[in-house]
This record gives structure tokens, sequence and C-alpha cells, in this order.
């Protein structure tokens, strides 16, 4: 029996974009031999769409002719270990949700409580570790924690911003000097980040990062930094893949570089990278810990940072591509890596379900002696 | 690293330190194959190309899994290791059950993954696909010359593995897919651990369950999702239950 895997991507995040060539990629990857698949699209304002239309990239480039031809999902139902997902004409019956999500509302907790409240398995890191690692600020403060090595920073959010900006400046000042990075607290791709060398161009792009996000980070500058990152998978073990190194153009990557630089993708991705063995194995080492710590499941990708030291950087619990090539160099296919996620997501329900969450003593019903 | 076996060189890697795990690869594979598990291990992991692939030498002749077997026990024996689990995927499997079956001192333990050795009946329309195949070749021996009409045949009714080899190996993949190890897996003493993919179309499940029932002290694992390369499709349970086992059977060494 084939089980039926609903990929479900776009939502209302910043990264909808990448979600779309994430679970594109990830549609033609998957082993249809195994699975019958069934794509499920959020679109930017929230709607579920379902239809073959979906799977192909091209159609996206007109995203309103797809949503007139796409079937709008009307209904969910749970039934028996089934999510029924019903369109005006048809029922889809769903056994697991594979995310493709990038960012708020796919990436950040919300649809894994979703499919929990649905009691259907899902991929990648559960509702607790995806929220943390979700947010910069939360993730660092339980990374220094477990005694992780991550960047100096401080935070604020946006009340007290507007209360004491001049105050928060000066001491990032006297506690980093510039350059200084500033972000939103919950984005991804590099999206409202900016390098800072002045008090104005922090305001500016304070300003620019809260329009982003309620709270935002400032870090020390890691100048001349090399960047790495590696792929974490498990759930009973946690692997860790080849280890890559970014080689940067611009004076830091952002979203165009990543992503629209002349369409050309990994381009700057070196596998693997060209590092001694002894950092490779701290990075191998904080990457198991960092996985651990945040009490990851699924694949996540973690991004350092090395100047002489290494610092983790940023947690990704549904890497862009899935990190697929990352596991490629390891010896792991994308079709593989997808079996292991869809694996993994079973395992994890199949454990949740071994729990107790209900006991049969109705406390309203006992008589309390007196 | 390179060594010289009964003439032939073969080519092996080690990684890591610890008690020693040893891995064969299956039918067009190479030591590659089976990396991406022995990296993730604690133990000292031992890498061999078996003969004919990878960096190994092509055999002078063809040979059948027996052979193989041979070489490579000779191999590990000239090593010098004492202490060792052996651990096959699909071909490479084989040759590690009939390693296994001498029951050498060094043996501590055995892995099958999706290995064959034991012949089912075979579906109506296989065997129609093989008596067409004979049939055929048969008229066309009278003709000489007829190497290139053989090739297509082949081509038209054989295996993806016997598409792909060439030459000698062409003729050993004959050899060892017609052989049957059912008497030599009853003299397996080690403890087995058996692990196959319920989707597995090349070596069914079926083979398995008859693995598990003919090896004595052995458990077999079968993982719902998974066809022939379960140790990468479902790679983190394969893990736990490999190292599950590997501390068991090194608990008292
Ligand atoms: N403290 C720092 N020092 C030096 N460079 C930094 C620092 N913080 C960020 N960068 C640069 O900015 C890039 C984006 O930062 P970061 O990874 O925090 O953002 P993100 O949007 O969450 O990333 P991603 O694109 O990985 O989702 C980094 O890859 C790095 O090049």
């Amino acid at each position: 029996m084939k089980k039926n895997v609903a990929v479900i991507f776009g939502s209302k995040s910043v990264e909808h974009e990448i979600s779309i060539i994430t679970a594109n990629q990830i549609l033609n990857a998957i082993d249809r031999n195994k699975y019958n698949v069934i794509p499920i699209y959020i679109s930017k304002n929230g709607i579920w769409y379902t239809g073959s239309i979906l799977e192909n990239l091209e159609n996206f480039k007109d995203v309103q002719s797809v949503l007139k031809k796409a079937k709008k999902i009307r209904f969910l139902e749970k039934k028996n270990s089934q999510l029924l997902i019903k369109s005006n004409l048809k029922t889809y019956e769903i056994d697991i949700c594979l995310l493709a999500t990038h960012g708020t509302y796919g990436e950040d907790g919300s649809l894994q409580g979703f499919c929990e409240m649905m009691d259907i398995p899902y991929t990648g890191a559960g509702v607790l570790s995806s929220a943390v690692s979700n947010d910069k600020v939360i993730t660092k403060q339980l990374l220094k924690e477990n005694n992780i090595p991550v960047v100096d920073f401080n935070f604020i959010t946006k009340h007290e911003w507007d209360s004491s900006y001049e105050k928060f400046i000066k001491s990032c000042e006297n506690q980093f000097g510039y350059p200084m990075f500033i972000k939103p607290s919950k984005l991804g791709s590099s999206i409202g980040i900016t390098k800072v060398n002045s008090k104005d161009e922090f305001i500016n792009a304070a300003e620019l990062a809260f329009s982003f996000d309620n709270k935002i980070l400032v870090e020390k500058s890691i100048e001349n930094a090399r960047e790495f990152n590696c792929a974490v998978m498990g759930y009973k073990n946690i692997l860790v893949s080849e280890v890559e190194e970014i080689i940067k153009k611009s004076h830091f990557f952002d979203y165009t570089e990543k992503y629209i630089n002349n369409g050309k993708k990994f381009s700057n991705h070196k596998i693997p990278a060209n590092v001694d063995e002894i950092t490779k194995q701290e990075i191998i080492k904080l990457a198991k810990k960092t996985f651990k710590a945040l009490d990851c499941c699924g694949n996540i990708r973690i991004d350092f940072l090395f100047n002489d030291k290494i610092y983790v950087n940023e947690v990704n619990t549904i890497p862009g591509a899935l990190a697929f090539y990352l596991w490629e160099a390891t010896g792991i296919t994308f079709t593989h890596l997808i079996d292991n996620l869809i694996n993994i997501a079973e395992e994890v329900y199949k454990d949740k379900k071994n729990k107790t969450y209900s006991i049969d003593v109705n406390i309203l019903s006992l008589k309390v002696e007196k | 690293m390179k060594i010289k076996i009964n003439g032939l060189t073969i080519n092996l890697e080690t990684h890591g330190k610890g008690k020693i795990v040893i891995f064969l690869h299956g039918w067009g594979g190479n030591l590659h194959s089976l990396f991406p598990v022995a990296r993730q291990l604690n133990y000292k992991t031992v890498l061999i190309d078996l003969p004919g692939f990878g960096q190994s030498d092509l055999p002078n002749s063809p040979i059948s899994s027996f052979e193989y077997a041979s070489i490579i026990q000779k191999l590990i024996e000239s090593r010098g290791i004492n202490k060792a689990v052996l651990i096959g995927h699909s071909f490479g499997g084989k040759i590690a059950a009939i390693i296994a079956s001498k029951n050498p001192e060094w043996l501590k333990g055995l892995v099958l993954i999706s290995s064959p050795g034991v012949k089912l009946k075979k579906s109506l329309f296989v065997q129609l696909k093989k008596y067409t195949y004979k049939a055929l070749k048969k008229i066309i021996s009278i003709f000489p010359n007829n190497e290139k009409i053989l090739e297509k045949l082949r081509n038209l009714f054989g295996s993806e593995d016997f598409k792909n080899s060439k030459g000698i190996m062409r003729e050993t993949l004959k050899i060892v897919v017609n052989e049957d190890i059912s008497n030599i897996l009853r003299e397996i003493e080690s403890k087995t651990l058996l692990i196959w993919g319920k989707k597995d179309r090349d070596v069914p499940l079926k083979v398995g369950i008859k693995f598990n029932e003919l090896i004595k002290n052995s458990k077999l694992i079968v993982y719902e999702n998974a066809a022939h390369f379960p140790y990468l499709e479902n790679f983190d349970t394969f893990l736990n239950d490999l190292n599950n086992f590997l501390s068991e059977v090194f608990k008292h060494e």
C-alpha cells in the first residue's frame, strides 16, 4: 500500500517563493513508486489549494492563473488515521504531511502545531524546536546556556526602541563597536539584515528590521569571517552531513546573491569545504550539540561563522532545498533524504502515540470525603 | 590502501578507531556505497572494493561468490584482524554469509542487508522472459557472428545489473545469480542481523524471511517504506538498529 504524502508549500512568508522552489525540487525527487503525492499550496493570503497544476514550477510564473486553475480546499477533517482534504469535487486522503515551507506560518511552529492538532505525522522539527529555532534571540540564548559559542549580541523590542533607542545604540556601541549587524529576530534568507558602520545607518537599519519583526537583534560583526554550513538529520541518532563553505561575493550574503544572481544557485557553494580536519571535527561536534540543545528531529541546516573560532550563527529547521546537496555529498540522494524524513516523521508519531495523553478518571466526578 | 591477494590487487580504506566493522558493497557499487554508514559509526571501519569493482583488479576469469568469499576472507585474515563484525549489502551480503558459514574465529557478528542467495519460485512473467531468451538464443546460435544479436537480446531481456556489466564481470554475474546458498546459511553460528525493505523488488522480502528461517541466531528487521537500499532509505532507524546490534555483539569482548 502506497502512503499518501501531502507536500505543503508557500504560506504567508517572505520566503514564499523559495518555498515554491523547494517544493518543486521535492516533487521531482520523491519516489513515486513508494508514495502517492498530493501537492498543497498555501497562497500568500493563507488559502489552501491542490491540483496537478501545482506540480510544475513554470506555472508559478503566473500565480493568478495557478490560483484560478488549482482546486481550492474547502474543508479539512480527521478521519481514522488520515487527514481528509476536500475540494468541491474531490476528497484527498492524506497519511503524512511533508513540509516544504520556509519562515513564518510554515517553519515557525504554527503549521507544525496545526499538524499536531490534526493528529497527523509531519516531517521535520516539532512545534517547540521550530518555534525556538525561528527566533534568533531565543536560539542564541538557549545555545549560550549550552556552552555553544554564538556571536555576541544584544536585542530590543519595538516599544523599548521607541522610548529609549539612544541608550540602546550607545550600549551596543560600547559593547561591540562598528561595524555591527542588525537583524529582525525572526526571518531567514538574509531579508531585513543590514551591516552598519555608523549611528545613522544603525537607525535606518533598525527601522527596516522593525518593519519585519517586533524584536530585533544587534550583533558584533565577525570581520573576514568564513562561512560553513552543514546539515544534521536524525531522531534516534544525530547524523551530520558533509561540511560546505559559502564563498562570498558581495559584502554579505543577501537574498539577491543567494537566490536571484544569474539564477545560478549553489555556484558559490564549495562542498566539501576546504578546511583542516580539526576545524571540521569541531563543526561536527557543535552541529550535534546544537541539534540536541534545540531538541530537533528531522533534517536541519546549521550555519557557522569562522575567523579563528567557530560560532553557530543560524539554524534552519526547514532548510532551502532541504539542503539535499549536502546530503548528496554525504552519499545520500535527495530521493533517499525524503524517504528518511518520512521515516523519521512516522517514528516520531508512533512514539507519541505510545504516550498517555488522557487519564480515564473524571476528576470532576470524584467524590471528595469531608 | 592496496593489498595483493591471490595475485589480485584489492583496494580498501579504513576510518576511525576502536572495534572493527568490515563492509562489503553490492553489485555495481564500490567502497563508497557504504561509507555514509561507516562515517557515522564510532568504530574502526574497513571498506573494501570487491574484485571487479571500484579500484580493485578485475578477476582473471569469471568467478563465483565462493571464490569472492575466499579472497575476502584471506584479505581479512592477512590484516591480523582478530575480532570484527561483517556487514554486507546485496551481493556483498551473500559473500559475507558465505564467509560466516565457515565460522572463522574472528567473526563476532554478521549483518546482511537485502542480500540474495535463496532462489524463489519465479513469477510466471519472469519465467516466461527467461524461457523466451533461452529459446531465441538457441536459434541464433545456429548462425555465426551472433554476439551482436545476443547482446541486443540480453538488453531486451536481461536485468539492469546484467546490462551494465561487461566481459568477465558479465560472466561472473551469470554465475552468481544462479547460485543458491540455502544449505550454507544453516552453517552460520554467529549472531546475525537481517535488514530488509518491504518494497524491495530486486531481492524481495521473501528472501529475507527465508534467510531468517535458515540462519540459527538471526533477527530480521523490516522497514515498511524501504526498497533495496534500506540502509540509506531509513538511515536514522538503520543506524540505531545497527548500533544496538554492534554494542550487543561487542559487549563481551
Ligand atoms: N555577526 C556577523 N558577522 C559577520 N557576518 C555576519 C554576521 N551575521 C550575519 N552575517 C552575514 O550575513 C548573512 C546572513 O545572516 P543570517 O544567517 O543571520 O541571516 P538569515 O537571513 O537567517 O540567513 P539564511 O539566509 O541562512 O536564512 C550570513 O550568512 C553572513 O554572511
